[in-house]
C-alpha cells in the first residue's frame, strides 16, 4: 500500500524527470491562499500605489531594476546597467528572451511605453513624482534604453525599479488592462473577483527560476481578527498585518508561525502647518508638546511584544544609515517631563505666542492604533494643563483636512519609504514644495530645501551622508515631528508554508532570486 | 396577479428617483474625495484636478447629477471609479451573494423559528418556552460579528467542521453549501429572536380565539387545531414581521459579509464608501432598494396564500 504522502512525492518526482504527469498529481498542486489587509486598487501597475496593489503588480510583472535580500539594487528586466560621468545618463541593457504572459517579447519599445506612460500628465499617474526626474527615455536599439535625467539623482536606479507592461496588450486594452492585465512576472493572472479573490498561476516560461506555487490567490480580509480566526482553521496560508491582539493568539499555536521583520514603516506625529501658523511655529510650543508625552510608554502599551514595533528616533531605521549617526539622533528625543512642558507653555504664554485659553486640536484616522494614541497625547496636554481637543475621522475625511492647510493640527501619520535611501523619506516629508511639505505648511527655498536638493544630487556618498545628518539633525532637533515608532511587519503563516522572506519594503517575495517559495503537501 | 406584480415594480421607479437623489448629494458634500482618497496622500494637486477632470467630478453639481440622470434612464449604471469595471457588472456579481446569504438566512430563520414559536405557545411555561425565551433574548443582545467570530473558532479551527471564508459556489453543491452554512446560520439567529416570539405571542392570540373552541368543540384533534386552524391565522403578523425585517436583514448581511469574507454587495458598498467611488455608491444603494422591494413583494404574495380574504385589486 503506497501512503497518500509518498505517492505525492513520487508523482512530483515523476514530473521532474520530465515524465508525463500523472493524472492524479493535480492533488499534489501548490496553492497558496493569501489573506490580505486590503485589497488591490487595480492591476494597471501606472495607477495605483496602495499597497495591495503594489503586491500583486509584483507578482504579476517584472521591474527594470530590482533589489536583492540586502536592499541593493540588482538585475531584473535589465540585465545590466552604465551610468554617465556626470550621473544624467542611465543605459539599461536589457535581458533578451523575456517573454511577456500573452507570449509577445519584452523590447527597449515597452520599457520606454512604461516609463513614458507614468510621466504623461495626461495619465494622472499616482506614481510620476517617483520618476519625475527623468527627462526623455530613448531606445537605442531593441534591448538598450537610455534614461536621461534632468540634474543628477543619486538614487535614481531605486527608482528604476518600475514595472514593464506589453505596450500592444496595453494600448489595445487601454482602460480595460487593468483587469485583464498582461506581464512577464513569475505569475501570470488568471481571475479577479472583487472583494473575493485575486488568482495568479504559474509562468510556466519564468526566465529566472520555476516558481513551486502553481497557484497564488489574494483574498482580501478587512479584520484582523477575522483574518487570524481563517489562518487558524486553516483556510488562508498567509496574513499580513498580525494585530497586536491576534499576535498573542497566534503564539503558541502548532499549526501557525509568526514572522516578523524590522521595516521602514516610519509612523509619526506631526504639527500641521508649523511652518506657517502660530503657536506651532514656535519651537518651544512643540518641545513642550513633546515633552508632555511619554512616547517610551506609548509605544510600549500600543505593541507590547517586542516583535510588532520599536520606538523610532529619526525618520528611518538605524541599519538604513549606512554608518550614519542614529546614536546622536537618539539623542535629540525629548523625555517626558511635565514640568518642563509646563515652564514652556507658561513662557510661551508670557511671550504671547501661545493665546490664554488656546485649545489643541488633533485629528487621528479611525484606526485602533492611532485613536489610541491619540487619546494618551490628548490627556496628556490636559494633564501639563493645556486644554486639547481629538477628532477621529474616517481616511477620506481625515487627509481632506490636512490638504485644507488652514489651521495648526496634531496628527498622526506613517510612511513606508519608496526606496532604501534617506531622500526617499526626506525629500517627502520635508521639502517644502512635496505633498507633506505642504502639509507641515513649510517657507520654500529655505536651508532645508536646498540642503535636500543637495544631497539628492550628489554623487559623492560621504557628502551624502553629511548633509543627511545636517537635516535630521534640524527636523529631529526642532521638533519638526515626533518621531513614534517603526511597525515590524508581522506576518502570520501555517507551518507548511516555507520561504517566505518579506521584505523591509514589504514585498511579498514569492519567487525571486533569493526565495522561492513553496507549500508542502498536507500531512 | 401579474398587473399586481407589475404596479408594484412600477412604483419602485419613483422611490429609486428618491433614494438616488438622496445618496448622490450628501455624498458629494461630505469631506474626501476620490481624487483625495484613490490617489492617496502622495498626489500633488495637479494630479488631483487631472483626475477630477478625466472623471466629469470637477462640473457642477447640478451638471454632474442630470448627466447621471441621463445615463441611469438608459440603463446606464456608469463605471466604477476605483475598479474601472461597469457598475452593472459589480452588481451582477455580488447581489447574488447577497440575496442567496439572505435568503438561506429567512428560510433556516423560518424553518426554527416558527416550530420553535408553536410549541412554546402549546406547552406554555415549559422547558420549551423557557428555551424559545432565551434564544430570542440572546439572539437580539448579541452582535453578530462577535457570534460570527466565536463561530467561527467553534465550528472551523476547533472542531474543523466548516470552512471560515468564502462562496464556493451554488447552494446546492456541497462546497457551496458548506461555505453558506456559517454565514447563514449567523445571520439567521438575528431574525430568529423575534420571529420566534411573535409566533408564539400570535399563536398564544390565536390559540384563545372562539373559532378554535369552536373547532375544539367539534371534536378536532388537537395538532390539527393548532397546525390547521391556529398556525395559519397566527403566520399573518409573523409574515409582516419578515418583510419589516428584511431591511435589518441586508444590513446585517453586510456585517456578515465582512466576518466570512462573503462577496456580496455590503462589501461592496463599504469598500465604495471608503473610497468614495460615487457611482458604485449609487449602484449599491440601487440595488439594496432593488433586493428590499423583492423580498417585500414576496411577502405580500404570500399574504394572499395564507389568508383568502386578502385579494389584491386588478
Amino acid at each position: 500500500m503506497i501512503s497518500r504522502r509518498s505517492f505525492i512525492r513520487l508523482a512530483g518526482l515523476a514530473a521532474g524527470a520530465g515524465a508525463m504527469r500523472p493524472r492524479r498529481a493535480a492533488s499534489a498542486e501548490q496553492r497558496l491562499v493569501i489573506g490580505m489587509a486590503s485589497e488591490p486598487v487595480q492591476l494597471d501597475p501606472m495607477r495605483s500605489n496602495d499597497s495591495a496593489s503594489q503586491y500583486a503588480y509584483n507578482l504579476i510583472y517584472d521591474r527594470l531594476v530590482t533589489l536583492d535580500d540586502r536592499l541593493q539594487p540588482a538585475p531584473a528586466a535589465a540585465e545590466s546597467w552604465q551610468v554617465s560621468p556626470d550621473g544624467t545618463a542611465y543605459t539599461f541593457r536589457l535581458r533578451k528572451g523575456i517573454r511577456f504572459h500573452d507570449g509577445s517579447p519584452l523590447t527597449a519599445d515597452d520599457v520606454k511605453f512604461s516609463f513614458d506612460r507614468i510621466l504623461d500628465p495626461q495619465n494622472g499617474s499616482d506614481k510620476r513624482s517617483f520618476v519625475s526626474m527623468v527627462k526623455q527615455v530613448e531606445v537605442v536599439d531593441p534591448s538598450t534604453v537610455r534614461m536621461r535625467l534632468e540634474a543628477p539623482y543619486a538614487p535614481f536606479l531605486f527608482q528604476a525599479r518600475q514595472h514593464i507592461v506589453p505596450r500592444a496588450a496595453a494600448e489595445k486594452l487601454g482602460d480595460g488592462f487593468t483587469r485583464r492585465p498582461v506581464g512577464s512576472g513569475p505569475f501570470r493572472f488568471v481571475e479577479w473577483q472583487v472583494n473575493d479573490r485575486l488568482v495568479l498561476a504559474r509562468n510556466e516560461a519564468y526566465w529566472l527560476t520555476r516558481p513551486h506555487l502553481d497557484q497564488v490567490v489574494l483574498k482580501p480580509i478587512p479584520d484582523r481578527a477575522v483574518a487570524a480566526s481563517n489562518l487558524l482553521a486553516g483556510d488562508v496560508d498567509v496574513i499580513e498585518g498580525v494585530s497586536t491582539a491576534s499576535f498573542a493568539q497566534l503564539q503558541g499555536r502548532p499549526s501557525v508561525e509568526v514572522l516578523s521583520v524590522p521595516s521602514a514603516n516610519y509612523n509619526w506625529m506631526g504639527f500641521a502647518q508649523m511652518g506657517r501658523l502660530a503657536p506651532f511655529a514656535d519651537k518651544r510650543f512643540r518641545q513642550a508638546v513633546y515633552h508632555a508625552v511619554d512616547v517610551e510608554s506609548l509605544v510600549k502599551a500600543l505593541f507590547p511584544q517586542k516583535e510588532l514595533a520599536v520606538r523610532a528616533y529619526a525618520t528611518m531605521p538605524p541599519d538604513w544609515w549606512a554608518g550614519g549617526d542614529y546614536g546622536a539622533m537618539r539623542g535629540l528625543a525629548l523625555p517626558r517631563d511635565p514640568a518642563r512642558a509646563k515652564q514652556l507653555f507658561a513662557d510661551l504664554q508670557k511671550d504671547g505666542v501661545l493665546p490664554a485659553g488656546f485649545t489643541i486640536r488633533m485629528i487621528v484616522n479611525q484606526s485602533n492604533e492611532r485613536q489610541r494614541i491619540g487619546e494618551v497625547v490628548v490627556t496628556s496636554l490636559k494633564a501639563v494643563g493645556v486644554p486639547a481637543e481629538l477628532t477621529v475621522l474616517e481616511w477620506g475625511a481625515y487627509l481632506d483636512r490636512l490638504r485644507k492647510k488652514e489651521e495648526p493640527l496634531l496628527y498622526v501619520l506613517s510612511t513606508i519609504p519608496q526606496a532604501p535611501d534617506p531622500d526617499a523619506s526626506l525629500h517627502w516629508l520635508f521639502y517644502s514644495r512635496g505633498t507633506h511639505g505642504g502639509f507641515l505648511g513649510l517657507p520654500p527655498d529655505t536651508d532645508l530645501d536646498k540642503q535636500i536638493l543637495a544631497a539628492r544630487g550628489s554623487r559623492n556618498a560621504a557628502e551624502r551622508q553629511r548633509l543627511y545628518n545636517g537635516i535630521m539633525r534640524q527636523v529631529i532637533g526642532d521638533a519638526y515631528h515626533v518621531p513614534l515608532f517603526f511597525q515590524n511587519i508581522v506576518i502570520g503563516h501555517g507551518k507548511r508554508v516555507q520561504g517566505l522572506k518579506p521584505s523591509p519594503l514589504w514585498d511579498w517575495n514569492l519567487a525571486t532570486s533569493f526565495t522561492n517559495v513553496s507549500v508542502a503537501p498536507k500531512a | 396577479v401579474t398587473r399586481y406584480v407589475a404596479g408594484r415594480l412600477l412604483q419602485l421607479v419613483p422611490l429609486a428617483w428618491v433614494v438616488v437623489t438622496l445618496v448622490f448629494v450628501p455624498m458629494r458634500l461630505i469631506p474626501g474625495d476620490p481624487a483625495t482618497v484613490l490617489l492617496g496622500v502622495e498626489a500633488t494637486e495637479a494630479q488631483r484636478a487631472a483626475f477630477r477632470a478625466r472623471l466629469g467630478l470637477d462640473a457642477p453639481l447640478h451638471v454632474q447629477y442630470l448627466r447621471y440622470l441621463g445615463r441611469l434612464v438608459h440603463g446606464d449604471l456608469g463605471r466604477s471609479i476605483s475598479y474601472r469595471e461597469e457598475v452593472a457588472t459589480l452588481l451582477a456579481r455580488t447581489v447574488p451573494a447577497t440575496l442567496e446569504l439572505a435568503s438561506a438566512a429567512l428560510l433556516l430563520a423560518l424553518l426554527i423559528a416558527v416550530p420553535l414559536g408553536v410549541l412554546a405557545a402549546v406547552f406554555r411555561g415549559g422547558a420549551l418556552d423557557w428555551l424559545s425565551t432565551l434564544l430570542a433574548v440572546g439572539g437580539a443582545a448579541v452582535p453578530g460579528f462577535w457570534l460570527g467570530i466565536m463561530f467561527i473558532l467553534l465550528f472551523s479551527v476547533t472542531l474543523g467542521w466548516l470552512p471560515s471564508t468564502g462562496r464556493a459556489g451554488p447552494p446546492w453543491t456541497v462546497e457551496g453549501l458548506r461555505h453558506l452554512a456559517l454565514p447563514a446560520l449567523t445571520l439567521a439567529l438575528a431574525l430568529l429572536a423575534s420571529t420566534t416570539r411573535l409566533t408564539r405571542s400570535a399563536m398564544l392570540e390565536v390559540l384563545a380565539d372562539d373559532y378554535v373552541r369552536t373547532a375544539r368543540a367539534k371534536g378536532v384533534g388537537e395538532w390539527w387545531v393548532v397546525g390547521r386552524h391556529a398556525l395559519r391565522n397566527a403566520l399573518l403578523p409573523v409574515v409582516t414581521n419578515i418583510g419589516l425585517q428584511a431591511g435589518a436583514l441586508l444590513g446585517g448581511a453586510l456585517l456578515i459579509e465582512t466576518v466570512y469574507g462573503w462577496p456580496g454587495l455590503g462589501r461592496l458598498g463599504v469598500d465604495a464608501m471608503l473610497r468614495r467611488d460615487f457611482p458604485l455608491i449609487q449602484g449599491v444603494v440601487l440595488g439594496a432598494v432593488g433586493a428590499f422591494a423583492l423580498v417585500n413583494l414576496g411577502v405580500d404574495c404570500l399574504y394572499a396564500g395564507l389568508d383568502p380574504r386578502i385579494r389584491y385589486q386588478e
